[in-house]
């Protein structure tokens, strides 16, 4: 925790890195030679690259290695055209990062949809074929015998000299962090780890998951095609030989070794590998064996895994938080008003349907839930409760049947278009994304309602600060709400899991949802959390809510629900008030149970004489009591 | 024909892999992605006995067997026990690493040069069904036959193989059951290691002994499992033997520069259709 | 004659996090003992001790009155220790005829002989009749119920001396809950020593010989489960200290807003009486 804080404070201070990027960018005319020169040119490109990986590794765990690629498409495209178009190297970067865009979204598309482990090999094949994928192009790009006679960079038709060139490696890199700085400190940030905490849980709260994916992949990328333009012009000379996996083995190296720190870890990495293996030529013969046993090292201590650079990326959002936090100390105290009012929505289900490879979860399902009511969903395993409320969140497809919200039909939309239609959920297992705050997590629930574009964040627009100051005052009210206000900043996954289970109901209020669905949110809670749950229900009630409650704890469904639908077997047994539902015969036959259904032992008749509706008996019954 | 021959013989071989993969994953949850170092071990361990220093055949196999196997060993303890609690990503690292360093003490001590190597001095070609073969290709392709239907058998008929399929599922409970879980993973990944080391000297006639293909056989193997799905001997042999067939065939027609392309669309085309592999056995993951 | 389980002065948690600091229990043969407790208060993570999955800092625990310091988990299993998790932790992709031999991969060593291992699965099915029906199913397509039987099944069949049961009644419809009780009754008359934790307070004392109350990882209360002052024991450490708690953090004291229910009011409402 501490190594987390040193590192965010020192890496927070804006002035601090605009002093140090000052000193590098000034270096030539403080006297460091030309060879010197060159080994931080190097440590800027290889830091670019690596920087790209960090994201995606950050969010997901998941190598992307396929950065290589991404590497070879800017070196490539910033050769050819510095030949072949034109040598200016404005044009050539530019061209280098659209080039990267999009071999970095092509190479990311395997990884929407497979695993992380699919991922790191289809990126590592592909930087095997990098070769024959560079002789398709033909003599243009050299094929096997490489893209010689790159020229000297030019700018705006003035030849750079090496004190220009270096200037422009420094100022390139210096203006990537700082935007990356921005993106990862922000609500994209956050949704990052949404991601990497679960793609279900991006969907409740209003991201797509592809989409979040993508982004990443096409950040990731961008870098590195700069970096592979900026070499391409240092050396002159381009060979497919020299993207192959030692370069793959490097990066990912200085990215564990760096990567540990913050997000500019990635410039720490590469200078450990510049001034490490890459420039001694001792090393040489051992170089493989060095990286290799690097890689080892680095993947044993960071035991916590590479969440370890998760944390780095979230001591940028720790930090924006603090910062905050000492504007509004003075406001909370106003905000403990109750929750913000919401549109009545009508939740009304008819005729649905879905069927698992021939067995039907839930068979023409129809009842309607009213704003301002809690209905209960009740039944037992198997009767298709769950899969009824992942139908209507969207993360099934009905066979039949339609979902409307006041009359908006909804049926079949994918969860993140659901959420932000005004639907929030919360889940079975609380999912509650490491490495993020009690604030924070509760304001994840607002990122469908009320997105900031990409370049909005990075250049910190007028309309990003608004929106950060929006997201606080409606945390602060929610919190207030939840009486959590004191805890706003405690690290959210080490609270008590009914704690977790509030505050999961806090971020689906937070997104303005008109439509509550809870599923299971008493499970696993003692009496004390009960009673909480209930004050806040009654508080989300009271603001216009509609709330649909999956749940097993009858008492608790005794004594809150205003409306109660039975489902057994997939379809709905009875549906009214409590009272009505407790007396009604089907229902007792089927789920409260009569005493008679059997399904398991042989001691029926013991079940028998237990009367299982009322849970709480003064005495045990003698029946099933003790030995003598 | 000939390219079915040869396109079952480089299939054969990356059944090999593949079939380390499963041991290794059936074992302890985790894919060991050095398998295919292994093997190429084992292919030098060939050259070093019967061309630098004339032992005999036998002998060389035993030294391949003992070398992997302890190479399996050390891994198992240094690079994936400490990790045991951590996400999968780092064992991948470590792995990668681990791997990286085979290569490197190999090309310290070889040379980075493809080297042939004579094991079974059988230079015979002949004739069958319009295609010409050699018998080592028979070999190879029995060898893959007889390991895949055997580990078959071993995980879904022994005790031992039900609990493995038990640890899979889930480890913690299968503790509980009283299933040594740790001798279990050492001991899969011992024999899965021990094992691709004795397949080198059987490969390295095809294959020479060369550091870098490792990593090409490393990762046609991964595409081999994932295709054939992640604990399926049988999938795997599938798979691979039609990767095999389909480098074959490309290789005649559209040209030997492009056929690791074709195999490489191959895979993303069916990965895309089928996320669980051709038997749609379990999802490829890492622990 | 030594206790089936003895646990003394114990103190364990997950890495850094201590979440028991002390507790002490003696389970005996032939009986139930409950531990009860609030959410979080340490109730699953000291059985997790005893079964050897969580490293312990201090104290000891003992088998018959042997020390199990040191033993590995499948160790334990082996020697006795049979352990339900919650959650239904059978073995979702085997079928329930695998679950049950997997079951028996702990029995001790003498009973190993094939003929016993029929004997036993016969066994199994006799007493659940409702999975001899399914013995080729996938426990995946069990129903909840159906799986947290096959688990207690499947802990029986290594035949062990101590039972730890998390929660079995978790996520049960009530209807079936009535059986679970049935079934953990009988687990007494056939001599197991039981330990059982539980939350639903009414099931569990249903079932108690004893009773040991945690909270925030200390033990707070052990007696007999017939004794006058069990219920009061229980409910002021489930209330009592959540109700202090509560008074403490509250801005000015007092929970009682307008209209708003008070922890007791409400509670008064949920029981219905």
């Amino acid at each position: 925790m501490s190594r987390l804080m040193a590192g965010s404070r020192t890496a927070g201070r804006p002035l601090v890195w605009i002093v140090v990027f000052a000193v590098v960018a000034g270096l030539p005319w403080l006297g460091l030679g030309a060879s010197d020169l060159r080994t931080v040119i190097l440590i800027a490109i290889l830091a670019l690259t690596v920087s790209g990986l960090n994201l995606s590794l950050g969010y997901a765990g998941e190598l992307a290695l396929g950065q290589v690629a991404v590497y070879a498409a800017g070196a490539y495209t910033g050769g050819y055209i510095a030949i072949s178009v034109v040598n200016d190297v404005v044009v050539a970067l530019l061209a280098a990062a659209v080039a990267a865009l999009v071999v970095g979204i092509v190479t990311g598309i395997p990884g929407l949809r497979l695993g992380h482990w699919t991922l790191a090999i289809t990126s590592f094949f592909m930087v095997l074929l990098i070769p024959s994928i560079v002789n398709l192009f033909g003599d243009r790009l050299g094929r096997y015998d490489g893209l010689q006679g790159i020229p000297i960079a030019k700018i705006f038709g003035h030849e750079l000299g090496t004190n220009g060139f270096y200037l422009l490696v420094v100022v390139v890199a210096g203006l990537w962090f700082a935007l990356l700085r921005n993106l990862v400190m922000s609500n994209f940030g956050a949704s990052l780890l949404v991601l990497k905490e679960s793609p279900v849980l991006a969907g409740a709260v209003g991201t797509s998951p592809y989409v979040t994916k993508l982004k990443a992949y096409a950040i990731g990328a961008v870098p590195a095609g700069l970096a592979g333009c900026l070499a391409a012009y240092q050396d002159s000379y381009i060979s497919p030989v020299s993207f192959g996996l030692d370069l793959t083995i490097v990066i990912l190296a200085a990215s564990i070794l760096g990567g540990a720190m913050t997000v500019y870890g990635a410039i720490v990495g590469a200078a450990i590998m510049q001034y490490g293996p890459l420039e001694s030529t001792v090393f040489e013969k051992y170089a493989t064996i060095a990286y290799g046993a690097f890689l080892l090292l680095g993947g044993l201590l960071l035991r916590n895994g590479l969440a370890g650079v998760a944390t780095s990326v979230v001591g940028y959002l720790r930090l924006h938080v603090r910062h905050h936090e000492q504007e509004s100390a003075q406001d909370t105290a106003g905000a403990l008003i109750g929750l913000p009012d919401v549109e009545p929505t009508v939740l009304r289900l008819t005729g649905l349907t879905k069927a698992f490879g021939g067995n039907a979860a839930v068979d023409d399902v129809s009842f309607v839930a009213l704003p301002g009511q809690i209905t209960a969903l009740i039944g037992p395993n198997g009767s298709g409760k769950t899969t009824t409320m992942n139908l209507i969140s969207g993360y099934y497809r009905a066979d039949r049947g339609v979902v409307t919200l006041n009359d908006r039909d909804v049926t079949g939309l994918p969860p993140h278009k659901v959420s932000r239609s005004g639907v929030g959920r919360t889940f079975q297992t609380p999912l509650v994304p490491r490495g993020l705050t009690v604030r924070q997590v509760l304001t994840t629930g607002r990122l469908g309602t009320s997105p900031v574009s990409l370049v909005a964040t990075a250049l910190r627009l007028p309309v990003h600060r608004r929106t950060v100051a929006q997201d606080h005052e409606v945390g602060d009210r929610i919190l207030g709400a939840l009486r959590l206000l004191d805890r706003a900043d405690a690290d959210a996954s080490s609270l008590a899991l009914g704690t977790r289970r509030m505050l999961e109901l806090g971020r689906a209020v937070a997104g303005g949802s008109s439509l509550i669905l809870l599923d299971e949110v008493a499970s696993g809670l003692d009496e004390a959390d009960i009673a909480e749950l209930v004050r806040i229900l009654e508080q989300v009630k009271r603001a216009g809510a509609t709330i649909l409650l999956v749940e097993h704890n009858f008492a608790l469904v005794r004594a809150i629900a205003d409306h109660v639908v039975v489902l057994g077997e997939g379809r709905v047994l009875a549906a009214g008030s409590i009272g009505e539902i407790e007396v009604d015969p089907a229902v007792l036959k089927g789920y409260l149970g009569d005493g008679v259904e059997v399904t398991g032992t042989r001691s029926s008749e013991h079940a028998s004489s237990r009367a299982p509706t009322d849970i709480t008996p003064d005495r045990p019954t003698g029946t099933l009591g003790r030995p003598g | 024909m000939t390219e079915v021959w040869a396109g079952l013989t480089t299939g054969a071989v990356y059944a090999f892999i593949a079939l380390g993969y499963n041991v290794t994953y059936l074992a302890g949850g985790v894919i060991n992605f050095a398998q295919a170092y292994f093997l190429v071990l084992g292919t030098f361990v060939a050259y070093w006995g019967l061309e630098q220093h004339d032992l005999s055949v036998a002998l060389v196999f035993v030294i391949a067997l003992v070398v992997a196997g302890l190479g399996g060993f050390v891994e198992e303890r240094l690079a994936i026990r400490p990790l045991r609690r951590s996400g999968g990503s780092a064992e991948l690292v470590t792995m990668i690493g681990f791997s990286t360093i085979i290569t490197g003490a190999l090309v310290l001590a070889f040379g980075s040069n493809a080297m042939p190597v004579s094991v079974f001095h059988l230079d015979t070609t002949h004739e069958a069904f319009g295609g010409r073969f050699q018998p080592l290709d028979i070999v190879l392709i029995a060898a893959a036959l007889v390991l895949g239907f055997g580990l078959h058998l071993l995980t879904h008929r022994t005790r031992i193989g039900l609990a493995a399929l038990a640890q899979t599922d889930d480890r913690e409970a299968a503790q509980l059951r009283g299933i040594n879980v740790s001798a279990l993973s050492i001991g899969g990944f011992i024999i899965a290691a021990a094992l691709a080391g004795v397949l080198g000297p059987i490969v390295v006639e095809q294959t020479f002994a060369s550091a870098s293909i490792a990593v090409v056989l490393a990762v046609k193997g991964f595409v081999v499992l994932v295709l054939g799905g992640v604990g399926s001997h049988r999938g795997v042999l599938v798979a691979g033997f039609t990767v095999g067939l389909v480098e074959a065939f490309g290789s005649r027609y559209v040209g030997p520069s492009y056929r690791d392309d074709l195999v490489f669309l191959l895979f993303v085309a069916v990965l895309m259709a089928f996320p669980n592999g051709i038997s749609g056995k379990r999802r490829a993951r890492a622990v | 004659m030594s206790a089936a389980l003895e646990v003394l002065d114990l103190a364990t948690g997950y890495g850094d996090l201590r979440a028991v600091l002390d507790v002490n229990l003696r389970v005996e043969t032939g009986t139930i003992t409950v531990l009860l407790g609030r959410n979080g208060a340490g109730k699953t993570t000291t059985l997790r001790a005893i079964a050897g999955l969580n490293p312990t800092s201090s104290g000891r625990i003992s088998l018959h009155g042997t020390d199990l310091a040191g033993m590995p988990a499948h160790q334990r299993a082996r020697r006795g220790i049979g352990y339900v998790q919650e959650g239904k932790r059978v073995f979702k992709s085997r079928t329930v005829e695998e679950n049950l031999l997997l079951g028996m991969y702990a029995r001790p060593a003498s009973n190993r002989a094939r003929a016993d291992a029929s004997d036993l699965l016969d066994a199994a099915y006799t007493q659940f009749p409702i999975l001899a029906s399914r013995r080729r199913t996938p426990a995946a397509q069990l129903s909840g119920g159906q799986q947290q039987m096959l688990a207690i099944a499947q802990a029986l069949a290594a035949e062990p001396t101590v039972l730890l049961l998390d929660e079995p009644s978790a996520g049960l419809a009530p209807s079936v809950v009535g059986e679970m009780l049935a079934t953990i009754a009988q687990l007494r008359e056939r001599g197991l020593a039981v330990l059982l934790v539980e939350q639903a307070m009414e099931f569990a004392l249903a079932l108690a010989d004893r009773v040991v109350v945690i909270d925030l990882g200390r033990q707070v209360y052990a007696g007999a489960a017939d004794e006058a002052d069990v219920r009061q024991a229980v409910r002021d450490a489930y209330l009592g200290l959540a109700q202090a708690a509560a008074v403490a953090a509250s801005p000015g004291g007092s929970p009682v807003e307008s209209g708003e229910p008070t922890r007791a009011g409400w509670l008064r409402k949920w029981r219905r009486s």
